[in-house]
């Protein structure tokens, strides 16, 4: 896992690359608050509507055809094979404009999947796939964690069996992000059942649409989808369909996995998930973060209350130092003075943050946080409050994240593991619930 | 702090951390206190002879870099001195060299940087008063213009090194404005009042200034013009303030790591139970962060970024609430020994408290950073 992070090797400096990003940025983009809505218009045009995925694509397309995607991605697959410095530098030129959020639609694609792929993936694969990804022609999913078990990843029941030339799926997978508007997906499933449980997983290639697999949005606690359940009934895949080896799926699951703690703390060298008001730590427009936080005390009269003032200089530090933190990690494990699952560090670091933000919003806006007028726009307060765990839990709980920095990191004693050395068949796990009549 | 140190810094760095180690062990440490605490002079010279004090000031005033930016350069050796908590007025010393070099006048640099850079004298930077604020707001010490000389009255409070000091940095309260002055410890009307300190070898004291007269010659810079100078004090007194701090605190989780993998209950190792793993990793995470965002804003200062006011608050307020409670929770991982003299424990939880109090608190910086988002 090794990319070129030296800028005194490539040949278009940071600065210069800024000059042509800022130029780029100003003709394309409308600055956020400016009332304009240049990605809505062209959607309309042709007669699509103008949702947050059809909004994100269509920035992402921008950036393809204005020579600004793919970053740090290598040339040969579609990239600009630029370095971690161009893309934080093109971060921070975008961070005026509105980019509809491309960074977190793209987040999983672009900073998790994409760069799994350049790992482990063959050459056929990476040429298939990489470059629509970074063109914005195809979004990507993960089909990770099941029914009966998230946090223990390598427990996939989800059964793939050979059958010639091509693997049948059967099982299911839940809390992924996404299916219902995605076009593939990484999937892991169990090749071979009679080997302790590592040894016996692949990570397919599923196209969403695929027949047999069925997507089922799941209802949020806030009243939202953001979730889907899927359903895999005789799912047919090529053998060629893989990523990495058969068998080997394990590898790329935990490659995978630190890609993804890196993204989702702000410290992937691929791509900025928080780039054009995304998802991430350190995002403009969020009321729990930074400058929104002073316009929500003010807009309660706080702006003089001694302790709301320290409350949001309070948020403001934490969020500041989770993207100093982003930067020390990403050096420190590219000189190797951290491991690669150092990544933990920063998923662990956003999440608490963010539930400590959330407290702080909640405390500042007090009873308009529970009981408001009817807007249309922004989740409510009071209602992203009951979401205050999500990055607690997603991406592996804060709870497997001390786990990972202990024994990692800290190369403290692992956990005893029962399961670790037997075969998969023998070992304890949780029964399949069964599918209601209602499909539930 | 800095993850990539140029080959000459990284040289500089082993040496440092060796002197250290043979000049200033621990042990060294306790004995100094059992001495009456402060530091030896020719500890402070040797150090002075690797460059400790002339990193901030100007070649031809005797001073000298490693890399080409000198705070960092010092930063290393405040890092190194928090790794064993050991003694010397190297914040003193470098905030008002840092001064002298850009705003002294020939004279000044003459017969006091030159000095600072060698260790004969030793220099420091009384601001804060009696109510313990580092807030320029609060500076009430007045100075008055009598005739072509100036008068002092006030009383400056927690200056570091107080009772060692051959001259003091005074930031003082003219009209609506301040201006600093360069007051020798022996003027008549200057008095030290030494003050108990947490820390087992960094000493803290009250100056009072009586009547002091002085020449127009002491002041530093223009009169009325010292906003900016006293703002970059406090920025380079919280780098190395910082540094100190965090090579305090990356030492004693270490420490605290090694012990809980050899000491065993219940027949296996302390650091195999999961809850104390959560700890530890919680603990890792609060070190990386601190040594981030440290590094971070030493950056901007050296750089004089337009956003170091801000950075460099967030990182005391940060790293002012987490050191303190990472050591406690160090010594908590010790169990009983943690609480004892005998222990090391409490020279480190002793240097960290002290420093997060000290050039304001992480409240004070919290509501620094409040006024400069706008509330």
């Amino acid at each position: 896992m090794t990319i070129d992070t030296s800028v005194e090797d490539v040949e278009e400096s940071v600065d210069a690359f800024c000059a042509r990003a800022r130029a780029f940025l100003a003709e394309t983009f409308a600055p956020v608050g400016s009332g304009h809505d240049p990605i809505g218009d062209a959607l309309r045009e042709h007669g699509v509507e103008a949702t947050y995925v059809e909004r994100g694509r269509q920035a992402q397309r921008w950036l393809h055809a204005g020579g600004f995607a793919g970053i740090a991605y290598p040339r040969e697959y579609g990239g600009l094979g630029l370095t971690p410095a161009h893309l934080r530098a093109f971060s921070r030129e975008a961070r005026p404009y509105d980019l509809a959020g491309v960074g977190g639609l793209f987040g999983m694609t672009l900073g998790m999947i994409g760069p799994t792929l350049l790992d482990l993936a063959s050459e056929a694969v990476k040429a298939r796939y990489l470059p629509q990804m970074i063109s914005g022609d195809e979004l990507w999913v993960q089909f990770l964690s099941e029914p009966t078990g998230g946090s223990d990843l390598a427990g996939a029941v989800t059964r793939a069996s050979r059958d010639g030339d091509t693997y049948v799926l059967n099982g299911s997978k839940i809390w992924t992000s996404a299916a219902d508007y995605s076009d593939y997906g990484v999937c892991l499933a169990r090749t071979d059942p009679d080997v302790p449980k590592h040894r016996g997983l692949t990570m397919f290639i599923v196209p969403v649409d695929a027949p047999g697999l069925e997507v089922l949005p799941l209802r949020l606690a806030t009243g939202d989808t953001g979730f889907c359940q899927e359903f895999f009934d005789d799912v047919t895949v090529g053998a060629d369909q893989v990523v990495g080896e058969i068998n080997d799926g394990w590898t790329v699951a935990s490659r995978l996995l630190v890609h993804e703690r890196n993204a989702v703390g702000g410290g992937s060298p691929y791509h900025d998930m928080a780039l054009g008001g995304g998802f991430g730590p350190g995002r403009g427009q969020d009321p729990r973060q930074g400058m929104g936080l002073v316009a929500l005390a003010k807009a309660h009269d706080l702006g003089d209350d001694a302790h709301a003032r320290q409350l949001v200089a309070e948020a403001h530090v934490l969020t500041t130092v989770a993207r100093h933190l982003g930067e020390r990690v990403q050096v420190a494990t590219r000189l190797g003075e951290l491991p690669p699952l150092a990544g933990s560090l920063l998923k662990l670091f956003g999440s608490t943050t963010n539930v400590r933000t959330a407290d702080i919003a909640m405390a500042l806006a007090g009873a308009s946080a529970v009981v408001w007028e009817a807007t249309d726009g922004e989740t409510p307060l009071g209602v992203s409050y009951l979401f205050r765990q999500a990055t607690s839990i997603l991406s592996g709980t804060s709870e497997i994240q001390r786990n990972i920095i202990s024994e990692r990191v800290l190369g403290l004693p692992r956990e005893a593991a029962p399961d670790r050395d037997v075969p998969f068949s023998a070992v304890r796990h949780n029964a399949m619930p069964q599918r209601r009549r209602d499909g539930r | 702090m800095e993850l990539e140190l140029d080959h000459d810094q990284q040289l500089f760095w082993e040496t440092t951390r060796k002197m250290l180690e043979t000049e200033s062990p621990l042990t060294a440490v306790r004995a100094r206190h059992e001495a009456g605490g402060g530091f030896d002079r020719d500890y402070w010279s040797a150090g002075c002879e690797l460059g400790w004090a002339a990193m901030l000031a100007p070649e031809a005033d005797g001073g000298g870099t490693i890399s080409g930016r000198g705070l960092l350069d010092v930063a290393i050796v405040a890092e190194e001195m928090g790794r064993l908590v050991a003694p010397g007025p190297l914040a003193a010393v470098n905030v008002v060299a840092d001064t002298l070099g850009r705003r002294g006048d020939g004279a000044q640099r003459a017969e006091v940087l030159g000095a600072l850079t060698t260790g004969e004298m030793v220099a420091t930077w009384a601001f804060a008063e009696p109510r313990g604020s580092w807030d320029a707001a609060s500076v009430e010490l007045a100075a008055r213009k009598d005739g072509e000389r100036w008068l002092l009255d006030g009383t400056k409070s927690f200056v570091a090194e107080a009772d060692a000091a051959d001259v003091f940095l005074v930031t003082a309260r003219t009209g609506d404005a301040l201006t600093q002055f360069l007051v020798p410890a022996t003027t008549e009307g200057v008095a030290v009042v030494p003050r108990e300190s947490l820390d087992l070898v960094r000493h803290f004291g009250d100056v009072v200034f009586r009547g002091v007269e002085v020449a127009a010659t002491a002041v530093v810079g223009d009169v009325g013009d010292a906003a900016g100078d006293v703002e970059r004090q406090l920025q380079v007194a919280l780098v190395l303030q910082n540094a100190e701090t965090v090579g305090a605190i990356d030492r004693v989780l270490g420490f605290t790591l090694e012990y809980a993998q050899d000491r065993v209950a219940f027949g296996r190792p302390l650091a195999s139970y999961q809850a104390l793993k959560h700890r530890f990793a919680d603990m890792k995470m609060w070190v990386e962060a601190c040594l981030a965002t440290a590094t971070v804003a030493a950056r901007s200062v050296q750089e004089e970024a337009s956003n170091a006011p801000e950075l460099i608050s967030v990182a005391k307020a940060y790293i002012a609430d987490r050191a303190p409670a990472i050591v406690q929770d160090c010594v908590q991982l010790h169990g009983g020994i943690g609480v004892t003299w005998e222990h090391d424990l409490h020279l480190y939880l002793r240097r960290v408290t002290q420093n997060a109090a000290i050039y304001g608190s992480a409240r004070d910086h919290r509501a620094r950073l409040a006024a400069l988002m706008g509330m």
